[in-house]
């Protein structure tokens, strides 16, 4: 599904070339659980930024789904990438003047869906995650384990291929921590593959295998 | 629909932007419609004739050296003469404003405005009869048409044709009072016209023929041409016509010049009594702009920091898949939401501010009301564009961010250039209100000093009855007048102060400028005349009753000659290099007999004019000036009125205060300073507007810094200050490039004024005092409360 080829990022910083990306080659068959570790640093979220295109490479190539995804007009990039990730967030990056319902419904206006469709794929997922009585309340009201809960549902109304999921039980307790875990190993195990940056040795278990990066390689 | 949502919960909840965006907004959209009102109220004037594009006036062009100018007369006839001539013009009539004073019986005197018409005047502007008929005139009356509403308000319900209305005119003498007769009503002249009038007199043409030796009397006078005729082409033919028309030894030293009567209004060449005033209106203008591109920065200003705050959200929309197109679209929606909200708001005030404005203008804005409809229509429509056009760039601008960074909030970071732009445009606002305010304080001083300077002459309760008819009583009435207790001085005189520069004027050459030419005004009264006025004498001897015409002259030498013993001013003497009194000058007909200090005769506008003061013993025409005893202003009215009475039973007195007459001079210049006050306000007002919005992001993007400091134990007096000095830098800039725009335009507008007060530094100075003291309160309120937050508070993350 993902294939990552000779991939180098840099800063420029006072002339020399900082590394934060150093020859990463990778390859993620559909239907894994990938965590990403390391240090503070070390280049994960970077990493996991150039695979959801948030950010471009300096160097190397990139195939989405056999698609040479760095030579793609934008536009038809956005669209392959917006019909098959999901992505989730430390900070849950909600939009705050949204509420809940609007949140989760958001990414499929963007896919051009009629309002009915919306409203029943938003439903059912109100219903899965258990979050029906909130659909109401605005980011704000909301505690971060619920956000995040929110985050991740916002994540799947597109039904992605591919989770992408930075730290995100990072601003959160270990008991809502666990839960979210358990909410991840169940959507793998219903076909979404993910990919996770973690911290935690523990969430990283879930995972079904763990890369370790350090200054910017794989280890 | 979900976009609109998102607007309007994106507009409230930046509360305070949208108030400071809206509030500026309205402010420059409210102050654009009124200006636009008042251009095309007077661009329309006189445009609605059916032959407007082909009306012109005829004026009178001199060409001498030293006294060139132009007026808005030619000698009588001049235009039915060309008529003759020339197969280009259609109509020609004389028509000219004055005031006409109709008894309308049981005490009730009426002085209304009147313009006297030829008769082809009906073939140049376009009139409705609704009742009589103008072509039948009565003969041995003055023949009268009054408009509608005249009739509805004095008449109401009477059969007007042929009524006999006695006139109370004061000049005439009562042989010559004809009286009046109504021949017709007609429907009301268009009221953007400098024809308005509810009373026309008319007549035949007169009997004077054209003087081939280049005199006359002077007239206004109108032509109508053809349509289709080349104007250029005509006048030339016809200043060409007029100078061989003249016999050879006729002094040809003027032309004529055809003014299209569309530009009359605010081009009125000589005075009258309606007329706009380009320099007001160009002020107008010029401050409307001003306001209108300072709400602008405000916005783009402001727009730059809320997205700033916003640039997560929208970035989100984006990993959410919002195409650049959507962003860009919900982000211009709340733009025009906010210029529709200000634009609505502004119409509001816009129809609340009209009356005042008519007061204030001293006109009606008739055209603007009948095309209100459209002008807000085509506001609307406007405002709509100029949203999309002002919203578009930082709309592109904010839609092109890049993801990864957005995320982490690093926009908050901003631009070297976009921090350099936001200054240049907040020095910008400063410099505005510095010139507006340098503007204020120039008009201002020079109001004062007219108040200050002294005139030489005192006209300090000094009442004037207007120029009137007084049969041979002028000896009994001031006698009568001056028994009254309360009254000090009366004099009988041809002339007051400001009625011009003199009652007569001769031209002589001048010796020490070859070939240019100084004219002479004359002025003068009785004997009384110059201590009346306080007219300080500096040599030689005042004029008395021996002095009077007719009198034996003092010179034996000169005795038979047609030589008027006078006064002459200081300046006048030096510049026709006077060495001797008691010498005639010949071309003024006069023999010095004394000097007398300069005085203005005129208002500040206009330079000291040569001036000779003569006596005369004015029996049948003349002005009464009377100066009464302080504190008794109140109480000699009605005695003089009863005296006045008691000698002219039938005629309408003009009581003025000289006083008064002079600071009607000043009337334009008091309402720019009321127009400079009010745009100083609105200025500095914007100005603390856009420096609240700046201040408000400096203060959200340094939360943390204001924390951290205050933890390292700084006062809230020096986080203030770690604000306000940037603000006190950009003033300074802005002190430099204002300065010099605003010396240009305080001597621009001075340039009005032949007696006028300098621009010094402290107007500068001071201007931009104003400018620090609201920025720094407007600063500090914003950074006390930000400094005055627990930095607990300010430095938890997230």
């Amino acid at each position: 599904m993902i294939k990552l080829e000779h991939i180098f990022k840099w800063y420029n910083v006072g002339g020399t070339k900082s590394f934060i990306l150093k020859d990463i080659n990778l390859e993620i068959k559909e239907g894994d659980f990938v965590s990403i570790m390391g240090p503070s640093g070390s280049g994960k979220s970077t990493l996991l930024n150039v695979i959801g295109m948030l950010d471009e490479p300096d160097e190397g190539n990139y195939f989405f789904m056999d698609e040479d995804v760095l030579n793609m007009k934008a536009k038809k990039r956005s669209q392959l990438f917006q019909s098959h990730i999901g992505y989730v967030f430390q900070s849950y990056h909600l939009i705050d003047e949204l509420t809940v319902y609007e949140n989760i419904e958001t990414p499929l206006i963007y896919k051009n869906l009629s309002s009915s469709e919306r409203k029943s794929i938003v439903s059912d997922l109100l219903d899965r995650f258990n979050i029906v009585g909130k659909k109401d309340l605005f980011p704000a009201q909301l505690s971060g384990g619920q956000q995040q809960v929110v985050g991740i549902a916002r994540a799947l109304a597109g039904s992605p291929k591919l989770l992408l999921a930075d730290e995100p039980t990072g601003n959160l307790n270990s008991k809502q921590g666990e839960e979210i875990m358990e909410l991840f190993k169940q959507l793998n195990e219903d076909g979404v593959t993910i990919i996770q940056v973690t911290h935690s040795e523990k969430n990283a278990e879930y995972g079904k295998s763990i890369l370790n990066m350090l200054d910017g390689q794989i280890k | 629909m979900n976009s609109i949502k998102l607007a309007y919960r994106n507009i409230v909840k930046n509360g305070s932007y949208t108030v400071i965006n809206v509030l500026g907004l309205t402010l420059a959209f409210t102050l654009c419609l009124l200006v636009f009102s008042v251009l095309s109220e007077e661009k329309s004037y006189d445009t609605s004739w059916s032959k407007a594009n082909r009306i012109y006036r005829i004026n009178t062009v001199e060409l001498d050296k030293g006294i060139e100018g132009e007026i808005n007369q030619v000698y009588a006839n001049l235009g039915l003469e060309l008529k003759n001539q020339f197969p280009e013009v259609e109509a020609a009539a004389a028509m000219f404003s004055r005031e006409i004073f109709l008894n309308l019986g049981t005490d009730q005197t009426v002085e209304v405005r009147s313009i006297f018409m030829q008769k082809d005047a009906f073939n140049i502007l376009d009139f409705k009869i609704i009742e009589g008929n103008p072509n039948i005139l009565v003969a041995g009356k003055t023949n009268i048409m009054i408009n509608r509403e005249f009739r509805d308000k004095y008449f109401k319900g009477e059969n007007v044709i042929g009524k006999l209305i006695k006139s109370s005119d004061p000049l005439l003498e009562e042989s010559e009072n004809v009286g009046y007769v109504i021949v017709a009503v007609f429907d009301e002249i268009p009221y953007n016209s400098t024809f308005r009038t509810p009373v026309i007199t008319f007549s035949e043409v007169l009997n004077n023929k054209l003087s081939k030796n280049g005199d006359g009397y002077y007239q206004e006078q109108y032509i109508a041409l053809k349509p289709n005729t080349d104007i250029a082409a005509f006048s030339q033919k016809a200043n060409k016509w007029y100078k061989d028309f003249l016999s050879d030894s006729a002094v040809k030293n003027f032309s004529f010049r055809f003014q299209p009567l569309k530009e009359i209004y605010m081009n009125p060449v000589s005075h009258s009594d309606i007329y706009g005033n380009e320099k007001t209106t160009f002020i107008f203008q010029i401050i409307a702009l001003l306001v209108l591109v300072i709400s602008f920065i405000n916005f783009i200003n402001l727009y730059a920091v809320r997205t700033i705050k916003r640039i997560k959200s929208l970035n989100l929309h984006k990993i959410l898949g919002a195409s650049r197109y959507s962003l860009i679209k919900s982000l211009l929606l709340e733009t025009i939401i906010i210029f529709l909200i200000a634009a609505l708001i502004s119409i509001f005030f816009y129809l609340l501010a009209l009356p005042p404005l008519e007061s204030f203008l001293n006109f009606k804005l008739y055209f603007t009301r009948e095309i209100v409809g459209s002008i807000l229509i085509y506001f609307i429509l406007t405002v709509l564009l100029s949203g999309l056009i002002i919203g578009f760039y930082p709309a592109w601008i904010v839609s092109n961010i890049k993801s990864s960074e957005a995320l982490k909030n690093k926009l908050s970071k901003v631009s070297n250039v976009e921090v350099w732009m936001k200054k240049s445009l907040i020095i910008f606002q400063f410099s505005v209100s510095l010139i507006v305010i340098v503007g204020l304080i120039t008009v201002k001083s020079q109001l004062n000093l007219i108040q200050n300077t002294p005139k030489g002459l005192n006209t300090e309760n000094l009442l004037n009855i207007k120029q009137l008819y007084l049969s041979n009583k002028s000896s009994t009435i001031k006698n009568e007048l001056l028994r009254i207790p309360g009254v000090e001085k009366v004099s009988i005189s041809a002339w007051r102060p400001n009625i011009g520069s003199g009652y007569l004027a001769r031209t002589v050459d001048d010796k020490k400028n070859v070939g240019e030419k100084i004219r002479v005004s004359f002025i003068g009264g009785d004997a009384d005349f110059t201590p009346l006025l306080d007219i300080k004498l500096i040599a030689g001897r005042n004029l008395t009753e021996k002095d009077y015409i007719g009198h034996p002259k003092p010179n034996p030498k000169f005795e038979g000659d047609e030589f008027l013993n006078a006064l002459i001013t200081e300046s006048t003497a030096k510049r026709l290099g006077l060495s001797d009194l008691g010498i005639p000058i010949q071309g003024l007909d006069i023999i010095p007999v004394g000097i007398v200090a300069d005085f203005h005769s005129e208002s500040f506008h206009k330079p000291l004019s040569p001036t000779v003061i003569l006596a005369k013993d004015f029996q049948e025409y003349g002005n009464i000036l009377i100066k009464i005893k302080d504190g008794q202003e109140n109480v000699v009215g009605k005695r003089i009125t009863q005296t006045m009475y008691k000698h002219f039973p039938d005629k309408y007195f003009n009581f003025e205060w000289v006083d008064d007459l002079i600071a009607n001079n000043y009337q334009k210049e008091l309402k720019q300073a009321q127009i400079f006050t009010l745009s100083a306000f609105l200025a500095l007002f914007i100005s603390a507007l856009g420096v609240t919005g700046l201040i408000l992001q400096s203060v959200e993007q340094r939360t943390k810094e204001i924390g951290i400091r205050k933890v390292l134990g700084a006062s809230i007096a020096s986080i203030s200050n770690l604000f306000g000095k940037e603000y006190v830098l950009m003033i300074i800039i802005a002190i430099v490039i204002a300065s010099p725009i605003a010396w240009i335009l305080a001597n621009k507008w001075l340039e009005d004024f032949a007696f006028k007060t300098e621009v010094k530094l402290w107007f500068f100075g001071s201007a931009g005092f104003i400018v620090l003291i609201v920025t720094l309160i407007t600063v500090n309120i914003q950074t006390i409360k930000a400094a005055l937050v627990n930095p607990v508070d300010s430095l938890r993350d997230e």
